[in-house]
């Protein structure tokens, strides 16, 4: 009994995630007054949760044969999705009126996605990398749904059904080509034999390559793309959030963990893969956001863009890199989720998700135009915001590698971007609004809106402490 | 080598013959059994040379009757699949015996000879994935057939044979936790323990256990009061296309599946071929009678022992096929998600707080 | 013996795997795939994994593909559309990318040396398969319970009619 105990320990997080999943369920369940609130619940749980957390910091383990670690990597991802976690719990509340049946399972899914991103956050076993991946994977393909007689959200929901399956499949195939190899799925155990003379580097690429089509669909990166625009446009507003912050964060781990026992052993076909991805990616990203009309569309294609440059950090390979990555994936939590609750405000009051319809926001509602505009510099990378100083770090990793074209691809695409986002700032401020009406908001929208921006305003500000933080928790696992 | 392949052709011939036999045996004491409950005569007709005993010519005769008959596929059937429906039955429903013991392992002059078809390592699994792919000479039937009758009758079939195969999977979990063996003949030979001279049979350990196993596996033999696929008097079965000895075989399916479903509570719950008392080298009664026997009698009467307690089951189902009503399709559907399985699911909790509270 | 064996299966497996997609009418694609599971439990059980090969019948034809079966039945689909799936120019790619991923494949699967582990010792099977699952594996074995309740919330929300 107390070795089973003992056994459970290391796993406070994720007991306590689950936890506060099955508890739901029975509030749910048995109490009519708290399913009115079950939102306020689980947000307050989990900030409960996030604050015992951070109060274990440095409490570092391993457990189950080391396949299950809690390093300083997976402290600061675990902090990561309990932040995105929170964010899209509270913008949730704004969005269940759309729904007709299911408000309070909806948040459970939430929940149990993140229960699937925060054991990605800690794993390093390709085993429970995989079951992690699915529990995220299958809590989106319902979420992704839930507009179940709206046809846009039957279509994003089978898309994504499909077409995550088949990067599913890819992926276990790798696995299983990598295990074969090794013998082991255990990542220390792969990163041994892929340094001992008898490995074959040839296959393990190859098995490599296939785990990266999945990891790719996660992140969206540009040949496994296709789902994004659809998926983003016709999913429920807080699912589209999710999904370009905490499933395309979870894909970036994935690499980062992935980053050390493969990049050292074939170095120049790493270089330029990630090197072709990140500018194929950028450039399709960039130019297809141009013509969108419909704002969750944009966002998509400007969320592929974003694949892009966070590629730029892996391309240069080094550790510079992977802190510019992380920095960047930071910024990116609070700049986009920002700008998703924006749009989910303002498509509560005038159920429209249409960029013309954002003619004159100023005028409607100064708060959430001046918002949406901060939050889109910061995607641009206006300095002194958060998305400007992550994509210095970046340039200047791919710089220092000597990817000078590299570098110079992407700022020309920040100016791209700078365009079509400048675009939306424009219709805001100078166009006058066809419907002159205000559009009111709720005063913990106004308070979580503000944290967002405090957010993308300190971190461009103040970058030392994330920095100082980032730099340890890379040093834990080299 | 040799040796062992004709020790286990003998084996398998006999727990062929042995199964079919009864199944054909059965669908006399069918008619005689229901005839006793109706307090009618029964099927006494069929004579040779004059002689009746009892109708028990009936068997061979209906036999006859079938494979004389035209074998008929309608036009628009699917014609491979309507074919292949009845032998995918039969044939599920017989391998599934090869993994059940019918006595005591021993070794004949040096040699190790198991009394079981095959001696598999998982054999209840194996029994269990065997009667699940029996599904599909349903559901072939009902869709090969391409008449709505029949394909009613399919789906009912295999919605009720797949609710109730998970049941009867999480139900005997509780016997394997106790036991500590998926294999069936381990699974006999810990009920040759005793507890204060009451041998631990699965149904003195395992009631519950043995009383929704005994329900699921009546569901899956698709006889009354679980005979929705068939329905006789509403709808007319997955095999309303089939005629001659095709239709013979889902009706033999029936019976061989009613036997299997015998051996497997004894096996598992009537301790299978232990006897009480009975130990390897004869009786040891409880208040101190000694008797001494060979080896040989000991498996023999084990066997005989386990021929007996399958014919009590068989006779047992037949008696619950005669008495209860049919059930309707959504009560068949509660019984079976919501009050069977969550009575199977903490059958397993509460055995195993009890097995480490022990 | 052993490979006599092996390459029998292998053959079923694979010819099988293709008739589940060229076959067109959905039903027979299933029952190929059914096939194809007993030919993947077959294989099994020649590496002495007896459980899982067990398992896999009894989930994946027993179960699975019944319901898969179940389904098209009751659409009743006959034989889908052609043009359904032609779609855009971008299936002028899917041939060469294939082809390409084909040779890759080939030339990867021909200089592999498997090594892998060897499997469990062949008595206690399932036993140490068990201890692995609550012991070194626990935490994937908890959280695909996890999945599981995220697929039946899912699918009683998506498809249940009457909501009250």
């Amino acid at each position: 009994m107390m070795n089973f105990i003992s056994l459970l320990h290391p796993f406070s997080l994720e007991i306590g995630l689950a936890i506060i999943i099955l508890g739901l369920f029975f509030l749910d369940l048995f109490s009519v007054q708290a399913k009115k609130n079950i939102g306020s619940w689980a947000w307050g749980l989990t900030f409960l949760l996030l604050l015992i957390h951070l109060s274990n910091w440095k409490h570092f383990v391993s457990a189950l044969s080391s396949t299950y670690v809690h390093d300083a990597l997976s402290f600061l991802l675990s902090v990561f999705f309990l932040i995105t976690l929170l964010f899209i719990l509270a913008m949730s509340k704004s969005y269940r009126h759309r729904f007709e049946r299911g408000h309070s399972e909806f948040y459970m899914l939430i929940l149990l996605a993140s229960l699937g991103m925060i054991t990605l956050a800690s794993t390093t076993d390709f085993l429970l990398l995989f079951v992690s991946l699915e529990l995220i994977t299958v809590s989106f393909y319902v979420m992704n749904t839930y507009l179940r007689t709206d046809p846009k959200s039957i279509e994003a929901g089978l898309k994504y059904l499909v077409l995550g399956a088949l990067s599913s499949g890819f992926l276990l195939y790798g696995i299983s080509f990598i295990y074969g190899l090794s013998g082991s799925t255990h990542f220390s155990d792969i990163a041994r034999y892929a340094s001992s003379p008898e490995a074959n580097a040839k296959v393990l690429l190859f098995g490599f390559l296939l785990v990266m089509v999945g990891v790719g669909f996660k992140m969206g990166s540009v040949p496994f793309h296709f789902w994004i625009p659809d998926v983003y446009e016709g999913a429920p507003t807080p699912a589209t959030a999710f999904l370009s912050v905490g499933s395309k964060a979870a894909g970036f781990f994935i690499l980062i963990r992935l980053t050390n026992i493969f990049f050292p052993h074939f170095q120049n076909a790493w270089v330029l893969l990630f090197t072709l991805l990140s500018a194929i990616t950028l450039i399709y990203g960039n130019l297809g956001a141009i013509p969108q009309k419909n704002i969750k569309r944009f966002l998509g294609y400007s969320s592929i863009g974003h694949a892009g440059y966070l590629l730029m950090g892996f391309a240069a390979g080094s550790t510079q890199g992977l802190h510019a990555v992380l920095y960047y994936l930071f910024s990116y939590l609070f700049t986009n989720l920002c700008a998703f609750w924006v749009v989910i405000l303002f498509s509560k009051a005038t159920e429209s998700d249409e960029i013309a319809d954002y003619a004159g926001l100023s005028k409607r509602s100064p708060f959430l135009a001046a918002t949406l505009f901060i939050a889109l510099m910061s995607l641009a990378g206006v300095p002194p915001l958060a998305g400007f100083f992550g994509k210095f770090l970046l340039i200047r990793a791919v710089v220092e590698k000597n990817l000078i074209w590299l570098a110079v691809l992407g700022a020309l695409n920040v100016v791209v971007s700078l365009y079509y986002y400048l675009m939306i700032v424009k219709k805001m401020y100078i166009d006058e609004p066809q419907n002159p009406e205000t559009i009111p908001l709720d005063p913990s929208s106004k308070i979580g809106l503000s944290i967002a921006i405090a957010g993308i305003i300190g971190l461009g500000i103040f970058q030392a402490p994330l920095l100082q933080w980032i730099e340890s928790a890379v040093k834990s696992i080299l | 080598m040799y040796f062992d392949i004709i020790i286990k052709i003998i084996l398998t011939g006999v727990v062929l013959g042995g199964a079919l036999n009864l199944a054909g045996l059965l669908t006399w004491v069918e008619r005689k059994q229901s005839a006793v409950m109706q307090d009618r005569i029964g099927a006494n007709r069929a004579s040779l040379f004059g002689l009746r005993i009892l109708g028990l010519f009936h068997p061979l005769a209906d036999m006859l009757k079938l494979i004389l008959k035209e074998d008929f596929t309608p036009r628009y059937a699917h014609k491979i699949l309507h074919a292949l429906a009845p032998f995918v039955s039969v044939f599920f429903a017989l391998i599934a015996f090869a993994a059940i013991p019918i006595g005591n392992d021993f070794a004949w002059r040096g040699h190790a000879i198991h009394l079981q078809v095959a001696h598999i390592n998982v054999g209840l699994l194996y029994i269990l994935s065997v009667m699940s792919m029996g599904v599909y000479g349903v559901v072939l039937a009902g869709f090969a057939s391409n008449n709505n009758y029949s394909f009613l009758g399919g789906l009912r079939a295999s919605s009720q044979m797949i609710s109730y195969e998970i049941t009867m999977g999480v139900s005997i979990m509780g016997i394997v936790m106790m036991d500590g063996s998926l294999n069936l003949q381990n699974i006999v030979q810990a009920q040759g323990q005793y507890w204060h001279h009451l041998p631990l049979w699965g149904i003195f350990l395992q009631p519950v256990s043995f009383f929704l196993f005994l329900t699921a596996a009546m569901a899956e033999t698709k006889r009354t009061p679980f005979d929705l696929p068939e329905g006789e008097s509403e709808i007319i079965g997955y095999f309303v296309e089939y005629s001659g000895m095709k239709f013979g075989m889902f009706f033999l399916t029936d019976f061989l599946e009613t036997v299997l479903a015998s051996a497997l509570l004894t096996t598992l719950f009537l301790g299978g071929w232990q006897i009480p008392y009975l130990f390897h080298d004869g009786f040891h009664f409880p208040w101190g009678t000694v008797w001494i026997m060979a080896q040989p009698w000991v498996i023999l009467l084990g066997v005989i022992a386990f021929s007996i307690k399958v014919i009590f089951f068989c006779w047992f189902l037949m008696m619950i096929r005669w008495t209860l009503p049919r059930f309707r399709y959504d009560q068949l559907m509660r019984l079976g998600w919501k009050i069977m399985l969550p009575i199977s699911l903490i059958n397993i909790l509460v055995t195993g707080l009890v097995m480490v509270l022990l | 013996m052993e490979s006599v064996l092996f390459y029998t299966f292998a053959t079923l497996v694979v010819t099988t795997a293709l008739l589940v997609i060229f076959s067109n009418h959905p039903a027979y694609s299933v029952l190929y795939l059914v096939l194809t599971m007993f030919g993947l439990a077959s294989l099994y059980v020649m590496l002495h994994a007896y459980f899982v090969a067990a398992i896999q019948l009894m989930v994946y034809a027993g179960a699975i593909l019944v319901l898969f079966l179940f389904v098209i039945m009751l659409l009743n689909l006959e034989r889908e559309g052609e043009e359904s799936f032609r779609s855009g120019p971008s299936r002028w790619l899917a041939l060469p990318l294939t082809l390409v991923f084909l040779v890759e494949l080939y030339t990867v699967v021909m200089q592999i040396h498997i090594k892998g582990s060897k499997g469990l010792s062949v008595e206690g099977n399932t036993e140490s398969l068990g201890h692995l699952l609550f012991t070194q594996h626990l935490l994937p074995f908890e959280i695909i319970s996890f999945v599981l309740l995220a697929a039946i919330l899912g699918t009683t929300i998506l498809s249940k009619r009457n909501w009250k």
